[in-house]
């Protein structure tokens, strides 16, 4: 409990012409720690990581990034500062190769300059760079062996890891997940959990949105519950399940 | 053969441009084919041009007769009036149609498919408009007549030997820095950026400012190619830089493949090729061009040559593939 936040939300607040989708909703998240984000359709969680991403210009209310604010920063440069990200409704590159999707994380990371393209001595070393960060996330991810494949080819189930994959190969200190476990078989899941769970323990600091709610309460830290925009629990997994605030507004309907 | 596509990239085309052709055309000894050869690797240096902005960056562009216009009048007022060399001619183009990318890119990236293709379009027909209207500059619609042939550190090259040299020169380098960017983690960023550009932000790109880059680079590229026309055609005129000529160029991109850059380059050879084959049916070409851009989309939508073969195919000839690392390991 001592760790230092990495990520602080204060009272952040997003409204769409009246929608009240994020309402003062603070929160911190310390080194270390994987996060749960959990609430129902609407609850205003994807809201919340777009607005932290750098997607979505925030209302009102700061986000503060190690020690920096990133209130409404550009998404670029919140990406290169560490935060990386995968999308609810899976946003790999389908024509290109997965070899080059996942290169795209590293390329964020250490940048391309038009000179260093031109002369490619210029550019080896950062080349270099960019392939070893590749090949180390395609590896760790084993998608090696389809790496020349076209990304639309890949089973649904491969293409979200691959999109885990291209978020790691940017060399994220907070990775922010989208419901990584939508649409995966129960095996895919447990695989899945154990990989979220292999992150942290390497010290990669996760906040996960997921509908999935045994996965949830297995693999997180702590969970934050959201509804209709607002905060309504923030605790210990165990804690969150016997709250009966979240057990009416979430789990309650959740039968 | 595993590495053969290494062997043609390195050695091949610079071999067929600067031995096999040039020997071809000594024995052919013919102004004509020299003529054709050197319209063949300008109009080569457009299209891979092209194809790098429209193909691999995903922005439909139409002002290519801009730049083309821009370095083609650029040397014919230069060395017309103040006796510039090539050399000079070339640079400063260049230097121009870079400051003129730089503007027009700084203001066109923020637009999106179809508004960045009727702006880039708007582009093209001012040019031909002012071309046309600015007497004192540009000799309105009568141009420049007797611009001085390519002289380079005293040397005299009037010859279509010599011409197609110097061109060829020229376009190797073209192709060489097209290339690179479509070949290399520089290209995976440009067609992160085509393929969804709020993802690719939230990889870190930036991507307002690699579009503004290709677009600065494609535009310097073909000033060079303008330039090159000016000098061996010896004549430039409004007519050459109608917009109409922008769509051939782009013909040529779609035809040979999109996002392909030896689709491009057949592509550049094929709509130079055919004009000449169709020579007697005169005004009809634009018919049969029109025809061939129909079922060239209707049945091969990925061009001759496709992207994808050709990122495959290039992938094996480049060092920072997984498939040479692997090798390597």
């Amino acid at each position: 409990m001592s760790a230092a936040p990495i990520l602080q939300v204060t009272r952040l607040a997003k409204h769409f012409q009246g929608l009240r989708a994020v309402d003062e909703v603070s929160f911190e998240v310390r080194a270390g720690e994987l996060v749960g984000l959990i609430g129902p359709n609407g609850a205003g969680k994807t809201t919340l990581f777009n607005c932290i991403a750098g997607a979505l210009a925030p209302t009102a209310g700061e986000i503060v990034y190690r020690g920096r604010t990133i209130t409404g920063a550009d998404p670029a440069k919140v990406a290169r500062m560490g935060i990386a990200r995968t999308y609810q409704n899976l946003r790999i590159f389908p024509d290109v190769t997965v070899y080059d999707n996942v290169s795209t994380g590293a390329i964020g990371r250490f940048g391309v300059s038009l000179a260093g393209a031109i002369f490619p001595w210029l550019g080896r070393r950062r080349d270099e760079a960019i392939a070893g960060a590749t090949l180390g996330a395609l590896e760790r991810f084993g998608l090696l062996d389809i790496a020349d494949e076209p990304a639309g080819n890949l089973p649904y189930g491969q293409k979200k890891l691959l999109e885990i994959a291209r978020a790691l190969a940017l060399d994220p200190k907070l990775l922010l997940l989208d419901e990584p476990a939508a649409g995966l078989n129960s095996n895919e899941t447990v695989a899945l959990a154990r990989l979220i769970r292999a992150l942290r323990d390497q010290g990669l600091t996760v906040l996960l949105v997921e509908h999935d709610m045994p996965m949830v309460m297995r693999v997180c830290d702590r969970i934050v519950v959201l509804e209709s925009g607002c905060k309504i629990a923030d605790a210990d997994p165990a804690s969150v399940r016997d709250d009966p605030a979240v057990r009416a507004a979430y789990l309650g309907d959740e039968g | 053969m595993r590495n053969a596509p290494s062997i043609i990239v390195r050695l091949g085309v610079p071999l067929a441009l600067l031995v096999v052709v040039p020997a071809v055309l000594a024995l052919l000894d013919s102004a004509y084919f020299g003529r054709i050869a050197q319209l063949i690797l300008i109009t080569v240096i457009l299209t891979a041009s092209l194809n790098l902005l429209m193909g691999t960056a995903g922005l439909l562009a139409l002002d290519t007769v801009l730049f083309y216009g821009l370095g083609a009048y650029t040397a014919a007022i230069l060395s017309v009036n103040y006796g510039t060399s090539f050399l000079a001619d070339m640079a400063i183009a260049i230097t121009l149609a870079g400051l003129v990318g730089l503007l027009l890119g700084f203001a066109l990236v923020r637009l999106v498919s179809i508004f960045f293709a009727v702006a880039t379009m708007a582009l093209a027909i001012s040019f031909h408009t002012i071309a046309l209207n600015w007497d004192g500059l540009t000799r309105g619609a009568m141009g420049y007549r007797g611009i001085p042939p390519i002289r380079i550190a005293g040397y005299e090259i009037d010859g279509w030997f010599g011409m197609y040299l110097v061109t060829a020169i020229a376009c190797l380098i073209a192709l060489f820095a097209v290339h690179r960017l479509t070949h290399s983690f520089y290209g995976n960023a440009l067609r992160a950026v085509r393929e969804d550009e709020e993802t690719a932000r939230s990889m870190g790109l930036s991507t307002r400012g690699l579009r503004t880059e290709v677009y600065v680079v494609h535009g310097i590229i073909i000033a060079g190619a303008g330039v090159l026309y000016a000098h061996t055609n010896q004549y430039v005129g409004p007519d050459n830089f109608v917009l109409l000529e922008s769509v051939l160029v782009l013909t040529g991109v779609v035809v040979g493949g999109i996002g392909s850059l030896p689709g491009a380059v057949l592509g550049g050879v094929i709509m130079v090729v055919l004009p000449e084959l169709l020579r007697d049916i005169g005004n009809l070409r634009l018919l049969v061009f029109g025809v061939m851009l129909f079922f060239s989309i209707l049945f091969l939508r990925r061009g001759l040559l496709s992207e994808v073969w050709a990122l495959a195919w290039f992938r094996r000839a480049a060092a920072n593939s997984p498939w040479a690392r692997r090798r390597a390991k």
